[in-house]
């Protein structure tokens, strides 16, 4: 276990470090000066490069750079003169977490719920819509999905607020905008899942051991299908995250995806580049928990070391 | 009856073994089979029925009016403005079948327009991507050891952080355009594929007749060329099949961003996104191309789903 947990760690401190790098060259190969215009003379340009260290060869620069994100310094935003980026984040992370796991939740339980049903109801009419509601999920965009039950449930027919995310009427538009792929995504996996162990033998020892319904549906069925859905976890969060852009965009929600938005349009680039290793450092430590709690869950993971089908 | 004979009767005809182990069935190559499961599902047979129907609207549609998809025309455009009938005539009517843009711009043309460049995005990106993804793939697979840990980690770090951050990125950093769409998607999206055809060739490696190949002193490259790739048409096939949808999704999110494609070139994305702006007042404008965007991805999606069912019918639920 202790290898299996080392090695996950180097790959994830190794994506971080690449992330990090390809990041700051990108950055560095905008075209562009930012201090260029008539206002600077070339005076003051000079001193404005050597106050920010350009003037300095990139190699350096570079080690400047990763050394301020040990730190945890992430450069101050262009856009908003003088806000530093962390600070950013640590006042719009809370709306985005707390929207994230609104919509995870609710996914979790439509989607779980789904995915049951149409298994147990396994081409019958249930069956069916659930597969509609899945492939209208997985296959229609976010952002018209997000924008369509704004125009129709709070324009055409206003019964939630428009924009904004102050209460929990606030809450409601965004959260079923931003779980539908994921409601898709569960349903379609746990309906695959389910289906599986409905056929396995210890189901049918269950059964002829006359345990009554709901007991093996609880307790054997939904519990044995839950543990792989673990495994798509990771990507799903990934997702949601970027789901995130779009649906605090439209519902102006104050989060980090709505930040991004907005520094993509106003070109803030140290803004951009915060946000963006920010939200890879996020994703590589979920996916490096996930990676642990799979392996304590499921041994054959961390056995089995290279996964070579 | 009575005075027939056991032998008049019955007639010994004896066996014919040659016909005994003949074949009734007509044999089927596995692509006819394939074609055969794909062609019995019908709600596939439909979506290609709408994919063909968006296809063709998306040639001949801007030629069916005789507006231009990039023509503005605001001086009308205001003067309609100024009166409540005139702010009805902007949507969908005779003249415009769609209706107009704020802009003055035919929207029917604009719609077909930009779904022809994104069904160029979807088509080249993911033709690419599969390219790449299989030489990755087969040379990870093929060669193994070292090569295969050093690019399958490669692939793993990359594939750790949402491919479309990547994109992003280098969206900045080469500005909108069709060209750096297709690179940018082009760049990331392979990681999938190299993946499925790595997994295929190492049970594919193992087989009878490519250890034959091998001892005729082959070279790697025809045998990936004549044996491992076409054995792995099924999944390549199916895994392109998905990647159209996903790159014309990716293309039309980088539109909602404001990265997609720069005017006047136009795509669905771009022109939701701009439809979200005018939804309040000009609903018409957003639900026409999210209508078309919804279509196209759905027919695409299922598509792919009878092509994966036809490919491998064990996967079938």
């Amino acid at each position: 276990m202790a290898k299996y947990i080392i090695k996950r760690l180097i790959i994830s401190l190794l994506t971080i470090f690449v992330l990090c790098t390809v990041v700051f060259f990108a950055i560095k190969l905008i075209p562009g000066d930012p201090f260029s215009g008539p206002e600077y003379t070339d005076e003051v340009r000079a001193e404005l490069n050597a106050l920010y260290g350009f003037d300095k060869p990139i190699v350096e620069q570079y080690f400047v750079y990763m050394g301020n994100l040990l730190r945890g310094e992430l450069g101050i935003s262009v856009y908003y003169r003088g806000k530093p980026v962390a600070d950013i984040i640590k006042s719009a992370f809370p709306q985005s977490f707390d929207l994230g796991i609104r919509a995870l939740l609710t996914a979790t339980f439509v989607g779980v719920g789904l995915g049951v049903l149409a298994a147990l109801n396994r081409n019958r009419t249930l069956d069916y819509l659930s597969i509609i509601i899945a492939i209208i999920g997985i296959s229609i965009p976010s952002f018209v999905v997000a924008s369509l039950l704004q125009y129709v449930f709070a324009i055409l027919f206003p019964i939630f607020p428009v924009a904004r995310y102050t209460s929990f009427k606030h809450t409601i538009l965004p959260t079923i905008a931003l779980a539908l792929p994921t409601i898709a995504r569960f349903s379609r996996f746990m309906r695959t899942s389910m289906l599986e162990v409905i056929d396995s033998d210890f189901v049918k020892t269950a059964r002829s051991k006359g345990l009554k319904k709901h007991q093996i549906l609880f307790s054997h069925e939904i519990r044995n299908s839950l543990l792989p859905l673990l495994s798509i976890l990771g990507p799903t969060t990934a997702s949601l995250l970027m789901g995130s852009f779009v649906v605090e965009s439209i519902f102006a929600v104050p989060g980090l995806g709505n930040y991004f938005v907005e520094s993509i349009n106003t070109q803030d680039y140290s803004l951009i580049m915060g946000l963006t290793i920010f939200y890879g450092i996020f994703l590589v430590t979920i996916n490096f928990v996930i990676d642990i709690l799979y392996g304590v869950v499921d041994p054959r993971v961390r056995l089995g070391g290279n996964h070579n089908g | 009856m009575a005075d027939l004979t056991k032998q008049e009767l019955y007639e010994h005809v004896g066996a014919d073994t040659v016909q005994a182990e003949r074949i009734a069935k007509p044999q089927l190559s596995y692509a006819r089979d394939v074609a055969r499961r794909f062609f019995s599902n019908r709600v596939a047979l439909i979506s290609i029925v709408v994919l063909a129907f968006i296809i063709v609207m998306s040639i001949i549609g801007p030629f069916m009016t005789s507006y231009d998809y990039r023509t503005t025309d605001v001086a009308s455009v205001a003067e309609k403005l100024a009166s409540e009938e005139g702010r009805a005539a902007l949507g969908p009517n005779s003249e415009h079948w769609f209706g107009v843009d704020t802009l003055g711009r035919d929207l029917w043309a604009r719609v077909w327009v930009g779904t022809r460049y994104s069904l160029l995005i979807g088509f080249a990106a993911a033709v690419v991507q599969a390219v790449i993804g299989v030489c990755v793939g087969c040379i990870s697979g093929y060669f193994g050891n070292m090569v295969d840990v050093v690019i399958m980690r490669a692939v793993d770090i990359m594939d750790s952080i949402p491919y479309l951050i990547y994109v992003i990125i280098i969206m900045i950093v080469l500005g909108s355009g069709f060209m750096p769409i297709l690179l940018a998607l082009t760049l990331t999206g392979w990681l999938s594929m190299a993946r499925l055809v790595r997994g295929q060739i190492l049970a594919l490696k193992n087989e009878d007749y490519i250890l034959a190949a091998r001892n005729l002193d082959t070279k790697p490259v025809s045998i990936m060329i004549r044996h491992l790739i076409p054995n792995c048409m099924g999944i390549i096939i199916v895994s392109l099949s998905m990647a159209i949808p996903n790159a014309i999704f990716s293309e039309a999110f980088l539109s909602f961003l404001g990265i997609g494609l720069s005017a006047p070139l136009t795509s669905l994305g771009q022109l939701i996104s701009t439809g979200i702006r005018e939804m309040r007042n000009y609903p018409y404008q957003l639900i026409i191309p999210s209508a078309v965007i919804s279509l196209l991805m759905l027919s695409l999606q299922l598509i792919g789903d009878g092509l994966r069912d036809a490919v491998d019918p064990k996967l079938r639920r």
